[in-house]
């Protein structure tokens, strides 16, 4: 394995600072690895600002926060370093009615999670919410490694007076349990997450793994509000270690128990064989394919655009498989990254797939291995008609999302022009509610109702200029997958029941071609996009004006119409795409005259 | 807990939470610690090192362009096996060596065109141009540093070294910085760290000044330690091996045990104080965070006003995600430490600095020449005053 978290600089004894260093640099390079964060369901850091190395952390499994305080270190030839473990139940988490009253009340309070980014700052959160131990240490110079987790099986305690509040009511009965948690269960859900980043990022599984067990305590609450403390009846405080290196094991000796195994799994499903080859098939190396539609004009681009450039912010590649109405390419000239644009034939890839989409992403997958393939379907597309094509790749990719960006501005009129703008809505995993700054909030409140009516399933984020963080609609798997693994089909699910969703030929959409003169006066655009008949949904194309050398981008859906500098060099020729219902050409090619090239119409 | 406990307990929960019942935790003696509470802690402490000060420092950007095109960058990395593969074996020049992606090694790649460093580039290049990967991609990251000390006379270093050698080349002559080399002026190369598109172009400032005072972080691989000496390096690199270095007074080296893609390790950054202004931060990548950044320098140095001043450099989103992604947004958070002037560019990302500025951060908007990408970045050629 070419890459570790260890420092290069290896011709010193580590001290205490890289010790602990350790988690927080292997989970950075463990998330270098495509494919870790969704075996393992680590969600993130957090670097706390007030004690270095420190850091809040997330995890799928749970809904709370967990904390990781390096507290100790002991540098040696087997050097050794302790972290505090802490989970944080935030507002909504089932564990928040089992742990003390004070700490459910901070967790209630307002603030509780920007403190908690703080943690170590806050006596109340460090004493409150403590899990245990999790240890770690390495060999000098072999540098093996071992990690430990030592925690209560379960933490109480007992009030036997029991609690009333202030009305009288039993918040705690007599005898009753003020806190009761399975500590060493929340602390063990992290752990593993942990344990499989180091196996990520060094390339191997553990060789050793064992348990001890002490004897644990539980608290009483007396009846002045003290704590005491006395052996437990049930509970014991277990170790559990891993280890790279039995080496590494000798401070935590002896470790006579057995561990049950299939606890640890994702420790070795994460360092399955050739998890550090891309070429190689490997599920760590599965793309996320995410469906993103939206009626005509929604803003599907401009949330492509933030979606690439986030990923790529973090050294991720995301691949888009476009499918325009029409021939040729407005968008794959508005996009960021156009060398991993991938245009299918000309046709709708929702009406014609016949394995286009398959095709298109093995290709992908073949030259870029991309961790992301974005399908931009067009504004037309119903998404409800590639179900069954999404369950065929299942093998190339794993679909994470179907994305839906609905216009806020325009919702109305878009969900009363076409059945296919509520179809987008009713696949969506995630509706992205576009545009909220052109709707009033009275209108927001309403249109989110509307769409929870369409789909209650859906995940709604609203935004402004296609502002998302891609993280809200990219991470686990599309319900459509669970719900094929189950054997639903989508359409059941919903209670509908086309045989095939509808189409946008169904519904009389069609599209006009216009080459434009090679160069315009923008006036005359702008007076001609004005003056289009209600039936068009949205015209996009390429302009060259008199007044600028630079090509321009045309964008116009009803009541709004722009047009912008093209982010690169344009090579094509001007030109402009009219899709809407129930188009007239001949008038529209009349309205449009003024600015067609001679002879041209395409 | 039986259903009608749970709800009175929550509704207890709720209404101390709100402040709707008032002072009762208190009288209940609820707010005792367990006994893990709060005895190990590790205090936080402002060391606050007085590093001196500078009059004024002014960055140009020799090329921030470190490629061309990010499809083929990443194609090429993901082609080699990944994020984690090491970078001398992907197959980039001037280590390919016409075996594919991921199957290049250091000695293989260095073999044919050792004997032409660092006098006759152009010839290395194209050697390299026919055995490596995308060969036109490669750009480079290198950015010259005018410190002004307080008695005004004034102090030159380079920031990293870029990677095409006939791109580097090029830009250093554009920009004029073979002259200074040449002439002695520049009294120090810093290597941020060791990426390809920061350290790999080495030979071009060796092949104007062999001599000059070197910086590296002390976490560099063998691969890299031997490229200095094969580059022509005739003195001996300065390893900066404790988080702080000071460089003169008024400009320290801040250094970060960091792991970055493709098989790096370390970052060093630059920190100087400007009297009567503050602390300004010059970056390379900032692997390490903006966050990391600045509660390092926050907590281990002292500055003047006690304010940060200004930021330049690739403002790489911190390289962990964070785990609420609402939060995870950088335009977010660097409003929150209120720099005054703010030159981005590199990895920043092209959305991310339009955002910037129409959020009205103090973004010293560039030019655009030179094949930079974006008149939001401090590009090509492009300079500012701190």
């Amino acid at each position: 394995m070419p890459t570790s978290f260890f420092s290069p600089a290896n011709n010193h004894c580590p001290e205490a600072t890289e010790l602990f260093s350790l988690p927080f640099n292997w989970m950075t390079t463990a998330c270098m690895e495509s494919g870790f964060r969704r075996l393992s369901g680590w969600l993130g850091l957090s670097p706390v600002a007030s004690v270095s190395r420190a850091f809040t952390c997330r995890i799928a499994s749970r809904p709370g926060i967990y904390g990781v305080l390096p507290v100790s270190a002991e540098p040696g030839n087997v050097g050794s370093a302790v972290f505090r473990l802490f989970y944080f139940p935030t507002s909504g988490d089932p564990l928040i009615d089992h742990v003390f009253l004070p700490a459910a009340v901070v967790m209630e309070s307002s603030g509780a999670v920007s403190r908690i980014r703080d943690f170590p700052a806050h006596p109340d959160l460090c004493g409150l919410f403590g899990l245990g131990e999790l240890r770690l240490s390495l060999t000098y110079p072999a540098r093996g490694i071992a990690l430990s987790l030592t925690s209560s099986t379960r933490s109480c305690t007992i009030v036997p007076e029991g609690l009333r509040a202030p009305d009288g009511l039993w918040i705690v009965p007599p005898g009753g349990l003020e806190e009761d948690l399975p500590t060493f269960e929340i602390a063990r859900d992290l752990f593993r997450v942990l344990a499989a980043g180091v196996a990520v990022s060094l390339g191997k599984a553990p060789e050793v793994l064992a348990a001890t067990e002490t004897r644990a305590t539980q608290r009483f609450r007396k009846i002045d509000g003290t704590l005491d403390v006395c052996p437990s009846r049930d509970a014991v405080v277990r170790t559990e270690a891993l280890a790279w290196d039995e080496a590494a094991l000798s401070p935590w000796l002896p470790l006579p128990l057995s561990v049950d195994a299939d606890q640890y799994r994702v420790v070795w499903d994460v360092c399955g064989d050739g998890a550090s080859n891309g070429n190689e098939w490997n599920p760590i190396n599965k793309p996320s394919l995410i469906v993103l539609s939206g009626f005509l004009g929604a803003g599907k681009t401009t949330f492509l655009n933030q979606l690439i450039e986030f990923h790529l912010a973090h050294d991720r590649l995301v691949a888009v498989i476009q499918n325009e109405i029409g021939e040729t390419g407005v968008d794959a000239n508005l996009l960021e990254g156009e060398d991993s644009v991938l245009a299918l034939d000309a046709g709708c890839v929702c009406c014609s797939l016949t394995g286009s989409l398959t095709r298109g992403v093995r290709k992908l997958n073949s030259t870029l291995s991309p961790e992301f393939i974005v399908l931009e379907t067009t504004g037309l597309a119903n998404p409800m008609n590639m179900i069954d094509e999404f369950s065929e790749i299942g093998d190339l990719v794993e679909l994470s999302a179907v994305v839906a960006i609905v216009d806020a501005s325009r919702h109305r009129e878009n969900i009363a022009a076409s059945d296919v703008a509520e179809q987008q809505i009713r696949a969506a995993d995630v509706v992205v509610l576009n545009k909220c700054d052109l709707a009033s909030d009275a209108d927001r409140v309403e249109i989110e109702s509307e769409i929870r009516a369409i789909n209650p399933q859906a995940q709604i984020v609203f935004s402004t200029n296609g502002r998302v963080n891609p993280s809200l609609i990219s991470n686990g798997l599309s319900r459509h997958v669970k719900n094929a693994s189950s054997a639903h089909r989508l359409s059941d699910c919903h209670g509908t029941h086309h045989a095939h969703g509808v189409t946008h030929q169904d519904e009389g959409f069609t599209a006009l071609r216009f080459r434009l003169a090679d160069c315009i006066q923008r006036e005359e655009l702008m007076r001609v996009l004005a003056g289009s008949p209600s039936e068009v949904l949205r015209v996009k194309g390429i302009a060259r004006f008199d007044d600028t050398s630079e090509p321009q981008i045309i964008q116009y859906v009803p009541g709004y119409a722009d047009c912008q500098p093209a982010a690169r060099d344009v090579k094509d020729e001007p030109f402009v795409l009219v899709i809407g219902r129930n188009l007239d050409a001949a008038s529209l090619k009349e309205l449009w005259r003024p600015l067609i090239e001679e002879d041209a119409t395409a | 807990m039986t259903d009608d406990i749970t709800v009175s307990r929550r509704n207890f929960v709720k209404g101390v939470a709100t402040g709707a019942i008032g002072g009762t935790l208190a009288s209940m003696g609820l707010y005792s610690y367990t006994e893990s509470a709060y005895n190990r802690l590790p205090k936080v402490a402002r060391s606050g090192q007085d590093f001196g000060a500078v009059r004024s420092v002014k960055v140009t950007a020799i090329s921030e362009t470190s490629w061309f095109n990010n499809a083929h960058l990443m194609e090429d990395i993901k082609k080699a096996g990944g994020l984690l593969v090491d970078q001398y074996t992907i197959g980039w020049g001037p280590f390919g060596n016409g075996k594919g992606p991921g199957k290049s090694s250091y000695d293989e790649g260095i073999a044919p065109i050792k004997n032409m460093l660092p006098n006759d580039l152009e010839a290395a290049w194209a050697i390299q141009a026919k055995q490596s990967l995308h060969p036109d991609n490669p750009g480079g990251f290198a950015t010259l540093i005018e410190v002004e000390d307080l008695d005004g006379s004034k102090h030159k270093y380079l920031l990293d070294s870029g990677w095409s050698y006939t791109w580097m080349d090029e830009s250093f002559k554009r920009e004029g910085i073979d002259q200074m080399l040449r002439a002695g002026e520049i009294e120090g190369l810093v290597v941020s760290h060791e990426h390809f598109d920061h350290f790999w172009g080495l030979p071009v400032t060796m092949k104007y000044n062999n001599k000059l005072p070197m910086y590296i972080p002390n976490t560099f691989y063998k691969e890299g330690k031997q490229y200095i000496v094969d580059s022509g390096y005739k003195g001996d690199p300065k390893v900066a091996d404790k988080e702080l270095t000071l460089i003169r007074p008024g400009m320290m080296l801040v250094k970060f045990d960091v792991p970055i893609i493709c098989r790096v390790f370390g970052e060093l950054s630059l920190a100087f104080n400007v009297k009567d202004k503050g602390l300004v931060i010059v970056s390379g990548c900032n692997h390490q965070g903006i966050l990391q950044m600045t509660s390092t320098v926050f907590s281990k140095l002292k500055y003047d006003n006690d304010r940060f001043y200004g930021l330049y450099g690739g403002l790489h989103i911190s390289p962990f995600e964070d785990w609420d992604p609402k939060y995870d947004d950088l335009v977010i958070s660097l409003g929150k430490w209120n720099f005054e002037k703010v030159g981005c560019n590199h990895c920043t990302g092209h959305l991310t600095a339009k955002k910037f500025v129409e959020r009205g951060y103090p973004v010293v908007r560039g030019t655009a020449r030179f094949r930079s990408s974006s008149p939001d970045y401090l590009g090509n050629g492009d300079s500012l005053v701190f």
